[in-house]
């Protein structure tokens, strides 16, 4: 499965690459993570070159970005002014779109580097929530470097250990986005249980 | 010391019976968020035992030349096996560059072989050009 998805780089070169962070940013999910490492390790051998690979990844990421970003604006308030309609939930919208408000910068900032599998979703709630444009767009641009620069420059680095630094790559993004989803399950239950003991 | 009071045992034991159902009649109501941790806490350990697998792979012995892998380019293998990029190009008979991101799968293909002999052959050169400049 590695073998075959590495395969597709030098196959169809960057686009692919390319098209995949782009569609990852919207949640589709695909390998985004293991195609840019192999990106930076064939730019290593010199089969891609390392200034193409940045720059069509990071551009790829930041449109990606804004793509999920002008869709939860366009889409999102109706459905956020469906969901606060509900009574039990309205304190938690209020809530969530504070806390957006005040430590938006930092959350995305965080979604798009050490907790890249959150990334889009944190996109799609920042444009449905009305988080300011400038704000987002500043620390997902600062994130979108960072994540461009390590995953590029661990291939790089680690060209001949492709295959196993691909498979680890995949092991931390699924530790990672495995632990999201536990918290978020975590949160719900503690708040559900405190509502039934009250 | 002497013999547990009894009825102080079974209050315990009581209270342990509530705290119990308590949680299992909240687990219950919340069966969805419950099932959520639960199978979420199982996929992160199935990840959390796959990273520790890899990370002691690339931190034992590897082979000095990798097998061939249908991904790999020309380049790669030159990088990968240390070896001068004519070696590599004239066991693969291509132009380096004019072919310079073909797989070897497809290279292979061409010379109408597998990549298993593909493989045999490098390893061949490679045993050469090494006795002759080391």
């Amino acid at each position: 499965m590695t073998g075959t998805l590495l395969a597709l780089v030098p196959e169809y070169g960057l686009w692919i690459v390319a098209l995949t962070v782009l569609l990852g940013c919207l949640a589709v999910p695909l390998p985004a993570s293991m195609l840019v490492l192999a990106a930076g390790a064939f730019a290593a051998t010199g089969d891609l070159i390392l200034w193409q690979v940045i720059a069509a990844i990071w551009a790829a990421y930041v449109i990606g970005d804004q793509l999920a970003f002008h869709l939860a604006r366009r889409a999102g308030p109706p459905l956020v002014t469906r969901i606060r309609g509900v009574r039990r939930v309205a304190s938690t919208v209020d809530r969530a779109e504070s806390l957006l408000q005040r430590r938006g910068g930092l959350a995305v900032f965080l979604s798009h580097t050490v907790l890249s599998p959150t990334g889009p979703y944190v996109s799609y709630i920042c444009g449905a929530t009305g988080v300011g444009w400038a704000a987002f767009t500043l620390s997902a641009v600062l994130g979108a470097v960072v994540w461009t620069g390590a995953y590029v420059a661990l291939g790089y680095i680690f060209a001949t250990e492709l295959e196993y630094m691909a498979e680890l790559v995949t092991d931390v993004v699924g530790i990672v986005a495995a632990l999201a989803v536990m918290v978020l399950c975590g949160i719900w239950l503690h708040r559900r249980s405190k509502r039934d003991a009250a | 010391m002497g013999l547990p009071d009894t009825r102080q045992s079974e209050t315990l034991a009581y209270g342990n019976d509530v705290r119990l159902s308590d949680f299992t009649l909240a687990l219950r109501r919340n069966w969805i968020p419950a099932l959520g941790l639960i199978l979420s806490a199982i996929v992160a350990l199935w990840f959390a035992i796959g990273f520790v697998l890899d990370v002691a792979h690339l931190r034992g012995p590897r082979p000095q030349d990798p097998d061939l892998k249908e991904w790999m380019t020309p380049r790669h293998v030159v990088m990968s096996w240390r070896l001068p990029p004519q070696v590599v190009f004239s066991v693969f008979d291509i132009k380096p560059h004019v072919d310079k991101r073909r797989k070897l799968d497809d290279i292979a293909d061409d010379l109408g072989i597998t990549l298993e002999e593909l493989n045999v052959r490098l390893r061949a050169a490679a045993a050469v050009w090494r006795a002759v400049h080391r």
